[in-house]
C-alpha cells in the first residue's frame, strides 16, 4: 500500500517540479548525425583452445554452483522489491537495536553493492562483503536484542550465516584458477538478509510482500 | 509510446514501449537501428528522451544540464550501437548513458551546488511550488545515487533487474539499496500512509 503511494506521490513531484522541455526531442534527434560511426572489427579472441578452457571453467563453476545454490535456500525470483518502513517504536532498546543492526547492514550493501572485474577485486569484494558480515553476527551475539525482537533476531541470524556460506563458497570458486570469477561473485544472494532485516524493522507487525515490494502488515 | 499508468497499481510511467509496439516489431527496429537506421533508433529510442530528461533534472537540479545530459546520453548509444552485444535491451542500456551522463555532470559542476536560478532550488526548505515538499526534502536529501534508485524504480517503474542493468550493481545488492533508500525516506513515508489509508 505505501509502496503504491509512494509512486503515486513521487510522479506527482516530479511532473510538478520538472519545468516541460517540448523541444528537447527533436534537438536529441537533431544532434544524431546520419551515419553511424563504423563498426570496430572485433577481434575473435577465443581460440579453440580459448572455448574449450571457457566450457570446462564453465562446467566447473556449475557443479559448484549448484551446492551453493541448494544449500542457500535461494528466494523465489518473484520476490519484488522491497518498500517498507519502520514500524515506530517508543522503547529505546528496540530504536537502538534496530540502529545497530542498520549501521551493520548499511556496511554489508555498500561492500556488496559493486560488481567487480578482475579475480583479485572479486576476492577482496566478497572478503569486505564477509568481514561487514562477521561484523553483523557479532553484534547480534555480543548485544543484548529486547526480548520481543528475539524471533526476528533468529531469523536474522540464520539469514546472516547462510549469506556468509554463499560468501564462501563463491570465494572458494574465485580461488580455483580458471573459473569464472564475474559469474562466482555475482552468485550469493543477499534477498534473505534483506527480508529478515525488514521482520525487525516491522516488529510488532509482520513483513508481507505486496505488489511491488515488501510492507509492514 | 511510453506506457504510463498501467503496471499493476497504474501508477508511474511504465519504461517500456506499449502495445502498439510489439517485442517483434520493437526487435526488428533494435536491429535496423544497429545497421544504422536512424529513424529506428528514433522509433524506439523518442518515446524515452522525456522520461529521461526528468530523471536527469531531478538528479542534476538543472534544466540546461538534463538536457545537456539526454542529448550526450543518446550520441553515445547512438555511437556505441555497434558494439552493443545481441539480446541487450536498448532502452535500459540508454537509461545507463543517461545516469552515467548525470553522474560525470554532478562530479565536474559546480554550479550544481552553487545556482540556484529559476526552479533549480528544489532543495530549498519551503518549495512552493509542489503539493508535497516533504517528499521532496526526503528525495533531495538521499545521496545521489540512492535517489537515482528511488526515481528508476518510482518513477520509471523499473525493475530491481534493469536497475542493475543500469548502475551496474548485483540485483539483490539493489533491491536492498532500494529498500534502505526508502527507509530513509520514512518520515515521508509515516506521513503519507497515514494520510492515504
Amino acid at each position: 500500500m505505501i509502496d503504491r503511494t509512494l509512486r503515486r506521490d513521487v510522479l506527482r513531484l516530479v511532473e510538478e517540479l520538472v519545468p516541460p522541455a517540448p523541444w528537447l526531442d527533436d534537438r536529441v534527434m537533431h544532434s544524431i548525425p546520419e551515419r553511424m560511426p563504423l563498426a570496430r572489427s572485433r577481434g575473435r579472441g577465443f581460440t579453440s583452445l580459448g572455448f574449450t578452457l571457457a566450457g570446462v571453467a564453465l562446467a566447473t563453476i556449475g557443479i559448484l554452483l549448484v551446492g551453493v545454490l541448494i544449500g542457500s535456500h535461494l528466494p523465489d525470483r518473484a520476490i519484488p522489491a522491497p518498500a517498507t518502513h519502520v514500524a515506530p517504536s517508543h522503547d529505546i532498546d528496540v530504536v537502538r537495536y534496530r540502529a545497530l543492526i542498520d549501521a551493520d547492514l548499511r556496511n554489508i550493501d555498500s561492500s556488496f553493492q559493486k560488481g567487480c572485474d578482475t579475480r583479485q577485486a572479486c576476492t577482496s569484494q566478497l572478503e569486505g562483503t564477509k568481514s561487514a558480515t562477521d561484523a553483523l553476527l557479532r553484534d547480534i551475539s555480543t548485544t543484548a536484542a529486547p526480548s520481543a525482537l528475539a524471533p526476528s533476531v533468529d531469523r536474522l541470524r540464520g539469514a546472516a550465516q547462510q549469506f556468509e556460506a554463499q560468501l564462501d563458497a563463491a570465494l572458494y570458486v574465485i580461488a580455483q584458477p580458471g573459473t569464472d570469477y564475474v559469474t562466482a561473485s555475482a552468485a550469493p544472494s543477499g534477498n534473505d538478509l534483506t527480508l529478515a532485516a525488514a521482520a525487525v524493522d516491522c516488529w510488532p507487525a509482520t513483513p508481507i510482500e505486496g505488489d511491488h515490494g515488501v510492507s509492514c502488515s | 509510446m511510453v506506457g504510463k499508468a498501467n503496471n499493476g497499481g497504474g501508477l508511474g510511467i511504465r519504461v517500456e514501449i506499449d502495445a502498439d509496439l510489439t517485442a517483434g516489431r520493437q526487435s526488428d527496429l533494435t536491429a535496423r537501428a544497429k545497421a544504422g537506421d536512424k529513424g529506428a533508433f528514433d522509433a524506439i529510442l523518442r518515446p524515452l528522451f522525456q522520461p529521461a530528461y526528468h530523471l536527469a533534472y531531478v538528479m542534476l537540479r538543472d534544466r540546461e544540464a538534463a538536457e545537456d545530459a539526454v542529448q550526450e546520453a543518446a550520441l553515445k548509444t547512438w555511437r556505441k550501437l555497434p558494439s552493443m552485444r545481441p539480446g541487450t535491451d536498448l532502452r535500459p542500456w540508454f537509461l545507463g548513458f543517461v545516469a552515467n551522463e548525470c553522474r560525470n555532470s554532478r562530479r565536474s559542476r559546480w554550479r550544481a551546488v552553487l545556482r540556484l536560478g529559476e526552479r533549480d532550488d528544489i532543495a530549498s526548505p519551503d518549495p512552493t511550488w509542489v503539493s508535497d515538499p516533504d517528499l521532496l526534502r526526503a528525495l533531495v536529501r538521499l545521496p545521489s545515487r540512492d535517489r537515482l534508485l528511488v526515481l528508476l524504480h518510482f518513477y520509471l517503474d523499473m525493475r530491481v533487474e534493469e536497475i542493475a542493468v543500469i548502475t551496474g550493481s548485483r540485483a539483490s545488492a539493489t533491491r536492498s539499496r532500494l529498500y534502505r533508500a526508502v527507509k530513509r525516506m520514512r518520515p515521508h513515508l509515516d506521513g503519507g500512509e497515514a494520510a492515504h489509508d
